[in-house]
């Protein structure tokens, strides 16, 4: 099997008050081994939840429901849904491990640099004290941190949002995980900073052979890190393929808007290109394609019935009705 | 009008938000409870507050003494309703007092900021570095204690939390900018904190008095308790309370029908703060 | 760190010298004056004048002011007007008795208040949260003298158990010491543990929502070190400066509890200081409570520096 992780018919729900609301419906992608998936969307699509539910970290309300999240390190395989809470601690950290967007509140503000490192080798490992504080010095020298031995001993408030995302890389690969799930690593730090941070990603997962899921609502993020991509909207997956079908065959009229939307931020010529529209809110979806309404190319089709995932070319997928062979008939 | 009618309607939606609330619901049964007690205390009251019926002298509930008699021979029913209004009087006037010296402080301070607002919140800081009952009972003590005092030094000690409230509010409204934009038009700056410092105010205001108003009454009722509040032959509740410990043994009501209006009182006006929080500022809710 | 405890510290000055003013200013308002309150209306014109002299009432305010507090930092209180004696010796030795009670209650109130509100949080909005939640909102509501009569009601109508007379120290005699305290200790602690319940669900809601939590689950701890190692010590800021609060108003509730059990504190000691116009006894005592009250303030603030390394940072309100 060259997957390392495999979502199968993922359904995410919000239960409050008796009344059920779908999140991320039907989901299904692969994460092949020492490869790199990109997950975009905007912000709201499910894009997140769906990582926090690879992890089983989500809470009350939301839960998945339904589907299979099966990891498979190349020994095993589990079912992330089904695994207890025992064996989902030795995974969390060790084999799967994540960044997150907000180095800021991403740690503990009580707790020293050092001790927040060395809590995942206190948690996987049974490394003495000297041994953990060597290893928490050598990752934080990788991860390009300058005066480690000063900066493990400071408290989070001390460090710059770009220190504080290193120190969160480091502790996500101190373990040499399988698998790290990036959330939006780049979002809260300033531009020159993201670029510095993005290029140390890539440069570890090539020296670490480690897979990726790089979630984000900023293709360039995409540009630059993934190998496949798929594209989320209000909870589905509307077009799926390898990073050239994506850029440069482009099917989604949404993914178009997406694509349009970084090229005129590059160009001060043009005026900076939008999506007309605001995502629906789950529980309101219409009966027909829920890009509908801000799509330029609806169709009626497009406002009675949904459209199907389907392959346009060979691992390209796309949720359109423009491409579905002129069947036309409601 | 128009300010008005908005008020209007935002109070409305306040109710409503209360009235969904099941916290909410009891408090605002609880507190009405007690308002229409204390309004219509001439007409609930089944005997004269101060009338001794010598030959019924701590004599249990019955039909004529509903809550008993105490040692004097006294309905303890009807002072129990007689107290609810001098409760709700005193936490009223109270709250008033500190409503208002503590809106007027903090506009002040908020608003001259440097020397003024060092004065005031030094002031503040002085009174909060007192625990709040001893600072009450010696301030009644010295002026000799009787209702009016007793609404005074209610009034003094809980001034602070609104002085700190609305300066908190007027420095950050100061801080904003449409208040520059709104200068440059040239309107009087004090006219302009005030039009916008009002609605910012106005929820945590009422939380804070309601919330004030609770431990308005029970400080009254410590101070009452301890002798140094209301004055006999006027029914308190605390008072009451303190005389019953006399006849524990004997006549065990007279400890009992105080302590459940005390509680009662304050819980309803705890539950009613603790919605109204909710319902204002959607951000407290966990 | 020591710069700024030596720096809190110094905020004390100027607190203290606005409260001994403001005592002293409220004692200025006490209608007609301390002399016909001693020696009655028509007391002989000479006599009133020797006693003002004693008294140091014929100098004008500020100097005795300045002389009354001059005193005190030296520890001199003066000499109570009804017994003569000096007032700081018996200051200190009923306050021994209020601190006892005031950590006894303290104690007790955590005991039962953080191990609820944890439980309160971690079961959220189900039947126990809402049996919590309602205890301690009873601990809110409830005066503790209405708590306190009622129990003794309760005790004794129940279980024929009447509260001890008559009081012994501490080291004088434990067991009848613990057997005075105990239910005064509990009572007041119960009510005081009302607010730290509250404090502690509400607060550790708070931090188990933060971003953090999630990183260290991620990492993968288990819950019981998410919540005792990482949760519950952020949970703690709050509750910390509530309780430092609450052990100083506690300085004051003690009156009425004192007054119940009959127990000799400094509580007992200002009601009877009013009752008897015994002026420089309330004054002293008053004085020294608030001193008190302000100096645990400040000792919770330089303990927050232990826990929260974010604090020496942003010094000041």
């Amino acid at each position: 099997m060259d997957n390392i992780l495999e979502v199968k018919n993922l359904n995410i729900d919000i239960v409050e008050n008796k009344s059920t609301k779908s999140l991320v419906e039907n989901v299904s992608f692969n994460v092949k081994r020492k490869g790199s998936l990109g997950i975009v969307g905007e912000s709201g699509c499910g894009k997140s939840i769906t990582a926090m539910s690879i992890m089983q970290l989500l809470s009350h309300p939301l839960k998945a429901t339904k589907g299979k999240i099966i990891f498979n390190d190349g020994s095993k395989s589990i079912d992330m849904r089904e695994a207890n809470s025992n064996i989902m601690r030795k995974i969390r950290g060790k084999e799967i491990s994540m960044i997150f967007q907000e180095p800021m509140t991403a740690l503990d503000p009580l707790f020293t640099i050092e001790e927040q490192i060395a809590e995942v080798l206190k948690f996987h490992t049974d490394l003495k004290k000297v041994e953990m504080k060597k290893l928490v010095l050598e990752m934080l020298t990788k991860v390009g941190i300058p005066q480690p031995q000063r900066i493990m001993k400071n408290y989070p408030h001390q460090l710059s949002g770009g220190m504080l995302q290193r120190v969160v890389i480091s502790m996500a690969l101190i373990l040499n995980p399988k698998l790290i799930i990036a959330d939006e690593p780049t979002t809260a730090l300033d531009v020159t900073i993201q670029a510095q941070i993005l290029e140390l990603i890539n440069d570890l997962r090539s020296s670490y052979d480690t897979s990726i899921i790089m979630i984000t609502h900023d293709l360039g993020v995409i540009a630059e890190t993934c190998e496949d991509v798929i594209v989320f909207y209000a909870g589905q997956i509307v077009e799926e393929g390898n990073i050239m079908d994506i850029f440069h065959n482009t099917s989604h009229p949404y993914t178009k808007g997406l694509i349009n939307a970084v090229r005129s931020l590059g160009d001060k010529e043009t005026e900076l290109f939008t999506i007309p529209g605001t995502v629906p809110v789950a529980g309101e979806f219409s009966k027909g394609c829920r890009f509908a309404e801000r799509c330029g190319e609806a169709m009626a089709i497009c406002r009675e019935k949904e459209p199907e995932l389907m392959e346009i070319s060979p691992g390209h997928n796309t949720r359109c009705w423009l491409y579905n062979g002129g069947d036309t008939n409601v | 009008m128009d300010w008005f009618k908005t008020l209007i309607k935002e109070i409305a939606k306040v109710i409503k938000g209360l009235l969904k609330d099941k916290v909410g619901r009891i408090g605002l049964i609880g507190v009405l409870i007690v308002i229409v007690l204390a309004l219509g205390a001439p007409m609930i009251a089944t005997h004269d507050v101060t009338e001794m019926f010598a030959k019924s002298k701590l004599k249990p509930p019955s039909g004529d003494f509903l809550f008993g008699t105490d040692d004097f021979g006294r309905d303890v029913f009807s002072r129990i309703i007689f107290g609810a209004r001098v409760s709700l009087k005193v936490g009223i006037i109270s709250v008033g007092i500190s409503a208002t010296s503590g809106f007027i402080l903090g506009i002040l301070a908020g608003y001259y900021e440097g020397k003024t607002d060092g004065i005031i919140m030094g002031i503040m800081d002085v009174l909060f570095a007192f625990p709040s009952i001893l600072l009450a009972l010696f301030i009644v003590s010295v002026l000799g204690p009787n209702l009016t005092n007793t609404m005074i030094a209610i009034g003094i000690v809980s001034t602070p939390v609104f002085t700190r409230t609305v300066r908190a509010s007027v420095i950050s409204v100061k801080s904003m900018e449409y208040i520059t934009s709104a200068k440059s038009i040239g309107l009087s700056s004090i006219r302009i904190i005030l039009k916008h410092v009002a609605p910012n105010i106005l929820a945590p205001f009422t939380v804070q008095a309601t919330l004030a108003l609770s431990s308005a009454i029970l400080t009254e009722a410590s101070l009452s308790f301890l002798g140094l509040g209301i004055q006999p032959p006027n029914p308190s509740w605390g008072s009451m309370l303190s005389d019953s410990r006399k006849y524990m043994e004997l006549a065990p009501w007279l400890a009992i029908a105080p302590s459940a209006f005390i509680i009662g009182t304050i819980l309803s006006f705890n539950l009613l703060g603790d919605s109204l929080r909710d319902v204002l500022d959607p951000k407290f809710k966990l | 760190m020591r710069a700024y405890i030596i720096r809190r510290f110094l905020t004390l000055i100027p607190i203290l010298i606005g409260i001994s003013l403001s005592i002293f200013l409220i004692m200025q308002l006490i209608p007609g004056d301390v002399v016909s309150g001693m020696l009655g209306i028509e007391a002989n014109p000479e006599l009133r004048a020797n006693l003002e002299k004693k008294l140091g009432l014929d100098r004008p305010l500020h100097e005795q002011y300045l002389s009354w507090i001059g005193n005190a930092v030296k520890g001199d209180f003066g000499k109570s007007f009804r017994t003569d004696k000096e007032i700081f010796p018996e200051i200190l030795s009923r306050f021994k008795i209020t601190f006892q009670l005031t950590v006894m209650a303290a104690v007790i109130s955590w005991i039962i208040a953080i191990p609820l509100g944890i439980i309160s949080a971690l079961k959220r909005n189900t039947i126990i949260d809402g049996i919590v939640r309602f205890i301690a909102l009873l601990g809110v509501s409830v005066p503790n003298f209405a708590f306190a009569t009622l129990s003794i009601l309760f005790l004794s109508k129940v279980f024929k158990y009447y509260p001890p007379v008559g009081y012994a120290g501490l080291f004088a005699d434990p067991a009848k010491n613990l057997k005075i305290m105990i239910l005064p200790a509990i009572i007041l602690g119960a009510i005081m543990s009302g607010s730290i319940m509250r404090m502690t669900r509400s607060s550790l809601l708070e931090v188990m929502r933060q971003d953090f939590i999630k990183t260290i689950r991620a990492k993968g701890a288990s819950e019981k070190v998410v919540l005792f190692v990482h949760a519950l010590k952020n949970a703690l800021i709050p509750i910390i400066t509530l309780i430092g609060m609450q052990i100083g108003s506690l300085l004051g509730g003690t009156v009425v509890t004192e007054q119940i059990f009959s127990i000799p504190g400094l509580g007992q000691m200002v009601l009877t200081g009013i009752n008897q116009r015994d002026f420089p006894v309330v004054q002293g005592s008053i004085l020294f409570i608030a001193f008190v009250y302000v100096v645990i303030n400040i000792i919770v603030d330089i303990l927050y520096t232990y826990i929260d390394p974010r604090i020496t940072f942003k010094v000041g309100r």
